[in-house]
């Protein structure tokens, strides 16, 4: 397994040289000066703007540009953004955290609503109970983010009051060293409570699909031979679905979290605007907007790795889930 | 298997213990202002866009200040005297003034931050608004004298905007960090930055123009207006800039909070090629703005976020002209001026515009104005970058943009009209020697009379000339909490807490 793991890392670095040479050619590719947005409408001048270009290097060859940005990334050196004259790991690393709060507290929120409703739609077959969460799975996946995230705010922010509409003041692991250290669980609850709409209205749409996922997977592992034996020699019908069927009907569902994962984190751009949360989206989005080179070029590989690691966990948590399954 | 909803009842407990009641209330003695957006940098010198400006200029402060009126006013300078050439300014500072880390301000201060501004290594955005500075002079340890390479009035202006005073010592001390934790002589003192969340400022107790009466304000970040809104509602924020349109009708009457608007110091404009045909005639162009409806676009898109323009001056500008009057809707005469210029069978026009919902609204109805001429619209949707960069090398026949500045008419005019700024911002390629001229006399003229007759003439030629159709003036919105005292928006459209011109924002709550 470690010499898998060790080989699988190993292939990350031509993956990520692809990705670095498509994003970096791309994003210059596409119009926009970030000279010109970058010291504004009304004070640009033509000289300037050549001065510019040239003080910060976008007046060489896109190849010359791209071995100069590489020899960087070697030392872990992302460069500075054009817009704030920053550096861009320090922006990303500011950033991240939130993001991967948020996404990883969609998908607890995805599984703790889905798989127990999966499961119940699936012994419940063709009941009341099934249409139900075929229904609302559905909607789930029709919903658009924008649209839920804005109609949860006037429902529980503004019209019943219960949750704060936006932000995060706190973190949830600052919240948790808080009630460690001094006992004080008001800055979790602080955190807990700015979390709960965001998480909700990103993990909806997982909830939705994992869902019918985990229906049709106990649907399909229920009929199996080995569970009728379960239940010949007596054991209880719940130990019968949750140690011998739902951990088999668990593999596909591991597979659509860890790819869904990476999806998230891009998917949050949205959520984390209108819940004006703290992360990486937005920060995606201006650079782009701002035809911030090194920022885009900076994000969509950070990403890229995080995205490349959680397949992987996936694929070392299929061995966990079933013993079958080994790697050489 | 009867044990299931069980589950689900655990599930429930889970999520609720996550959802604790009401966020608790803010403490007395803060504002919450909710922005658009999240600052980009602290430094003064290296920013350009508005949100940073609203922050920083809370905490450091310029020679000259505007006042609510535009009108320039003593800052860190208590007066200031012009030598009869008009190119020397001589500015007397504030004695006994201290920047917030306890060292004192002095004329070393002034000069170091005006000239690295002006240094290109700096790569500055502000340089451009400073340019006519030859030279910046300690005179002793309170003076300082400003040299323009030519008279230029404008500059009081450009200094209350542009050139806000960092702290030698530190500024050289701190380098980049100084973005992330400015110090200055302002009202407010640097908190913290918590990066896309929240920056918080503490009242500076020593300020020279009286301690704020707030403790503490806190700008927040939420790009999406309606919510900025519901939070403003819910309580979660005191003051929020740029109100969603389709609520503004319904807050006018709201008794939870109180509605402000200011028409900036903007024009929103048509812009022609005048380099290619068939722009370059002027009847044709005169024609556009004749057939075009600008009430019914407003009306229907913008409603009541602007006002009607009749040229690039607002009606907030000093040299406004409230008996001028634009070119009047009139589609018969439309008609004829393009016959005249032999195109009363029409032509195709290619229209290029930035992604925007309002933008994408307003074309069909100019398509449909437009098509009795026989002239027909193709849109063209870019994104804003592109446009720009479009602009900038006169790659287009006719677009639609804006133009926002400070409140100086030079400002407004000088870089889109003059001849001298062709292949710079004067996009539409226009030249008009008489235009040029009374441009560059309203630089070097201090007699303000004079200057409001020299500018409603050049806007009277610009207007005639029509580079571009003037839609309208954009007005800048903003919503308080009942509870908020004494906010008034600023002409240039920014967030101004606390002058020592009667300016102190607060708070009424217990």
């Amino acid at each position: 397994m470690g010499r898998y793991i060790a080989r699988r890392l190993l292939a990350m670095v031509p993956l990520l040289f692809g990705i670095s040479v498509v994003i970096f050619t791309i994003i210059r590719l596409v119009p926009g000066d970030p000279i010109v947005i970058m010291i504004g409408v009304e004070q640009a001048t033509p000289d300037e703007i050549v001065r510019l270009r040239q003080v910060l290097g976008l007046d060489q060859p896109i190849p010359v540009q791209y071995l100069k940005f590489l020899r960087r990334v070697v030392t872990g050196d992302l460069g500075l953004s054009l817009a704030s004259d920053e550096p861009v790991s320090r922006l990303i690393r500011e950033r991240l955290p939130a993001t991967i709060e948020l996404t990883l507290a969609a998908i607890a929120v995805a599984l703790a609503i889905a798989i127990p409703a999966g499961v119940v739609s699936a012994i419940r077959k063709y009941t009341v109970v099934d249409t139900a969460g075929t229904v609302a799975a559905l909607l789930g996946i029709s919903m658009p983010n924008f649209w839920l995230g804005v109609m949860l705010i006037f429902l529980f922010a503004l019209r019943l009051g219960w949750l704060p509409a936006s932000g995060r003041p706190e973190s949830l692991v600052g919240g948790l060293v808080t009630l460690v250290t001094t006992g004080d669980p008001s800055a979790l609850a602080t955190a807990a409570a700015h979390l709960v709409l965001p998480a909700v209205t990103l993990g909806s749409a997982l909830a939705a699909v994992i869902t019918r996922l985990t229906r049709s997977a106990m649907l399909e592992v229920i009929g199996q031979d080995y569970i009728r034996t379960a239940r010949a020699k007596g054991l209880p019908g719940p130990r019968v679905v949750l140690r011998h069927a739902l951990r088999n009907a668990l593999i596909p569902v591991v597979t659509v979290v860890g790819l869904e994962f990476g999806a998230l984190l891009g998917g949050a751009v949205i959520t984390e605007t209108i819940f004006a949360w703290p992360g990486i989206g937005r920060l995606a989005i201006r650079s782009i907007f701002q035809r911030d080179f090194p920022v885009v070029q900076g994000v969509v590989l950070m990403i890229a790795v995080v995205r490349i690691c959680a397949n992987l966990a996936v694929d070392v948590l299929y061995a966990v889930i079933d013993p079958r399954i080994r790697y050489q | 298997m009867n044990r299931w909803p069980a589950l689900f009842v655990a599930t429930g407990m889970v999520l609720a213990l996550l959802a604790p009641a009401t966020p608790a209330p803010a403490p007395a003695g803060l504002l919450r202002v909710g922005m658009e957006a999240q600052p980009t940098t602290m430094d003064p010198g290296l920013s350009t866009d508005l949100y940073s400006h609203q922050v920083y200029s809370h905490v450091l402060e310029g020679l000259v200040m505007l006042d609510t009126q535009g009108v320039p006013r003593p800052a860190l300078a208590v007066s200031w005297t012009t030598s009869p050439d008009g190119r020397t300014w001589t500015f007397a500072l504030r004695q006994g003034v201290k920047f917030h880390d306890g060292s004192e301000f002095t004329a070393d201060d002034v000069k170091y931050a005006i000239d690295r501004i002006l240094d290109p290594a700096t790569r500055s955005p502000q340089r451009g608004a400073l340019s006519q500075i030859a030279a910046v002079d300690v005179v002793d340890r309170h003076t300082v004298r400003i040299t323009t390479r030519a008279p230029f009035v404008p500059i009081l202006t450009n200094l209350a905007t542009s050139a806000y005073i960092v702290p030698k010592a530190a500024h050289t001390r701190l380098g980049r960090d100084f973005a992330r934790r400015p110090v200055g002589t302002g009202p407010f003192k640097w908190v913290e930055w918590v990066p896309e969340e929240r920056i918080v400022l503490e009242a500076n107790p020593d300020y020279y123009g009286g301690r704020p009466a707030m403790d503490r304000v806190q700008f927040r970040f939420i790009p999406e207006g309606s919510v900025r809104l519901a939070e403003l509602e819910a309580g979660g924020v005191d003051l929020i800039a740029g109100v969603p349109a389709p609520d503004l009708r319904r807050l006018r009457v709201s008794l939870l909070v109180d509605l402000h608007e200011v028409i900036g110091t903007n024009y929103r404009l048509i812009a022609f090629n005048t380099s290619v045909k068939p722009y370059d005639d002027v009847r044709v162009r005169q024609a556009i703005a004749m057939a075009i409806d600008k009430k019914k676009l407003v009306d229907v898109v913008w409603q009541e976020r602007a006002v009607l323009a009749e040229g690039p001056l607002p009606p907030t500008s000093w040299a406004y002209d409230e008996r001028f009057r634009g070119h009047p809707y009139n589609p018969t005469r439309a008609r004829q001026l393009l016959a005249e210029a032999g195109l009363a069978g029409g032509f195709e026009m290619n229209y290029l515009i930035s992604e925007s919902e309002e933008l994408r609204r307003e074309a069909p109805l100019l398509i449909d104005m437009l098509r009795p001429l026989n002239i027909t619209v193709k849109v063209t949707v870019v994104d804003f970058p592109t446009l720009l960069q479009r602009l900038l090398r006169a790659e287009y026949d006719t677009l639609r943009v804006g133009w926002t500045t400070n409140p100086e008419p030079d400002s407004l005019l000088y870089s889109p009209f003059h001849t001298s700024a062709i292949g710079g911002f004067n996009f539409t390629k226009y030249r008009n020697p008489r235009v040029d001229e009374l441009l560059d006399r309203g630089r070097t003229i201090t007699n303000q009379a004079e200057r409001v007759r020299i500018y409603r003439e050049a806007q009277r030629l610009i207007v005639q000339d029509a580079p571009m159709v003037f839609l309208f003036h954009e007005k800048r919105t903003y919503a308080t909490r009942k509870a908020v005292v004494g906010f008034k928006p600023h002409v240039s459209g920014w967030i101004v807490l606390k002058t020592p011109y009667g300016i102190d924002v607060k708070t009424a709550r217990p």
